[in-house]
């Protein structure tokens, strides 16, 4: 166990030296001051004004922090999260074989089985880690603006309108930063399947990106409404759905393992290439 | 030891190699020579469980290497033609890291080997700064630890002035004389695996040609060139 913790040491040691490894983390902290300055303009407010009056609610309690910080998340958590999660889980094994380190690791008496869990864990620290900070600092940036206040929710796609007081809007932060967390994996494990591949890295985050498009774009066409649930994207959103009045705890568990397998699934076929590809210079 | 059994690899309809037997025995300095595409690197990949074999078993210190990977590999270092690491850690990290992938080893042992290969005022630099020649050492402290009995390196002299030449020839020599290694060495440069290995392996198009004492098998006075150029054109003719 104590060598299996520093082997694991290592492998975050090798992503978390990398300059790269933050340019996620970079990235959301600039799109998501850039959308609360965009969010100060008079149109956006005179919005929000119209919005709340419209429902008896007093513009300066829920024009809050928190309010800012779910519209932060809400338009940059799947276009940027899963960019950058196809990038680094993307690289995890390829850039190892592509850099020619991965020779020399299998040159240590290591199973490919345990290089393969040790970077898979690794993966998932990352997009737990990416995913909460992108949670926290648009908490955090919302507040440091404009307080706490109240939270409300607006979101007719999903046949979502509920508003809070800050205690009971924090808690719902909390518990949608845990379905985020883990339905975010689904990205990072596609990626992590075509790292294990033959191709080159660049290769296995644009793959991974585009499968994550095309579930979005298709899922969106009126046409497949009734199919909606069997998309990714769309389980993928059920995060949205810890800000309900009542939450559908069934729905979300639901969405929670139809994920699930498909992560399982992403694993095993990159575990079973991995597992029987040759590695040469 | 080193035994090779039956060793088969092909790459599509491309056959890599052919029904290799082989033995190595302990402390011995060995060369395995052939030219491009003849099978060498593919072999030295099956040796150390990187390239999966289709017929036959590679068996280190008695261990098969597919079977019993952990216990093969276990007193195994090794080094290849273009050495790679991390280049944004520094040279220490970079060793940590590979020696946790084995076992740990303590900073004494680091230090040590360290000192071994002229590595001691670099140590702490980080790795994309290093010539090829301190690349290619740091490559040599990472396969010397933990502690091998077999050392395999895949062209140790390739792109090293002729300095470095001489100074990776002598540590190998050092190495085999001090620790008793048992080492393979894979090389184009004929007259270094002459100066180095007294028994040799001569590869072509995957099948093995010639293997053992190739000064036993050529009339006095002749070198390892010209044994090499007359076993492989043999064949040819």
């Amino acid at each position: 166990m104590k060598l299996f913790l520093r082997q694991f040491y290592s492998e975050l040691l090798k992503l978390f030296a990398r300059k790269r490894t933050y340019m996620g983390f970079g990235a959301f902290l600039a799109v998501e001051s850039l959308i609360l300055l965009l969010l100060q303009t008079p149109k956006a407010k005179r919005m929000f004004t119209q919005s709340m009056t419209q429902h008896g609610l007093d513009f300066s309690h829920y024009f809050s922090g928190l309010t800012l910080a779910y519209v932060m998340m809400t338009n940059t958590v799947f276009v940027l999260g899963s960019l950058y999660l196809a990038l680094v889980c993307g690289d995890m094994v390829s850039k190892e074989v592509e850099d020619g380190t991965m020779r020399m690791v299998l040159s240590r008496p290591i199973s490919r089985a345990r290089i393969l869990l040790l970077k898979y864990l690794t993966c998932v620290v990352y997009t737990w880690l990416l995913t909460a900070f992108i949670v926290v600092s648009s908490v955090l940036l919302g507040i440091l603006d404009r307080g706490l206040g109240g939270l409300i929710i607006v979101a007719p796609w999903e046949h979502l309108f509920a508003f809070y007081e800050s205690g009971p809007g924090l808690e719902r932060f909390a518990i949608s930063t845990g379905l985020l967390c883990f339905m975010m994996l689904t990205i990072s494990n596609l990626g992590f399947m075509f790292s294990c591949f033959n191709m080159k890295p660049a290769s296995a985050t644009v793959l991974t990106l585009s499968l994550f498009i095309a579930d979005t774009v298709v899922r969106n066409v009126p046409y497949f409404e009734n199919i909606q649930s069997y998309f990714l994207s769309h389980n993928m959103a059920m995060w949205m759905q810890a800000f309900q009045p009542t939450i559908p705890w069934m729905r979300v568990l639901h969405s929670v393992l139809y994920l699930g397998a498909f992560d399982l699934l992403f694993l095993a076929i990159g575990a079973f290439y991995f597992a029987r590809r040759d590695f040469k210079s | 030891m080193i035994r090779l059994e039956n060793l088969r690899k092909s790459f599509g309809k491309r056959v890599a190699v052919e029904d290799l037997s082989l033995v190595i025995p302990d402390g011995a300095l060995y060369g395995l020579l052939g030219h491009n595409g003849a099978g060498k690197s593919t072999t030295i990949g099956m040796m150390l469980g990187q390239v999966i074999p289709d017929g036959g078993r590679v068996l280190m210190n008695g261990h098969d290497v597919q079977g019993e990977r952990a216990a093969a590999l276990s007193q195994v270092g090794a080094i290849f033609e273009t050495p790679s690491f991390y280049g944004y850690l520094t040279g220490r990290q970079n060793l940590e890291i590979f020696c946790n992938y084995s076992c740990p080893v303590s900073r004494e042992e680091i230090k040590e080997i360290v000192e071994l290969v002229h590595l001691s005022s670099r140590i702490d630099d980080p790795v994309r700064v290093y010539s090829h020649g301190m690349r290619q050492r740091l490559a040599l402290a990472q396969a010397l630890l933990p502690r091998p009995r077999v050392l395999i390196l895949d062209e140790p002299s390739e792109g090293l002035d002729p300095e470095g030449i001489y100074e990776m020839r002598e540590l190998i020599r050092q190495l085999h004389r001090d620790f008793q290694l048992t080492v393979l060495i894979c090389s184009h440069l004929l007259a270094e695996v002459e100066q180095i290995c007294p028994q040799v392996a001569i590869m072509r198009m995957g099948k093995l040609l010639f293997q053992g004492d190739w000064r036993n098998a050529v009339h006095p006075n002749r070198t390892l060139e010209q044994f090499y150029l007359e076993t492989v054109k043999g064949i040819e003719v």
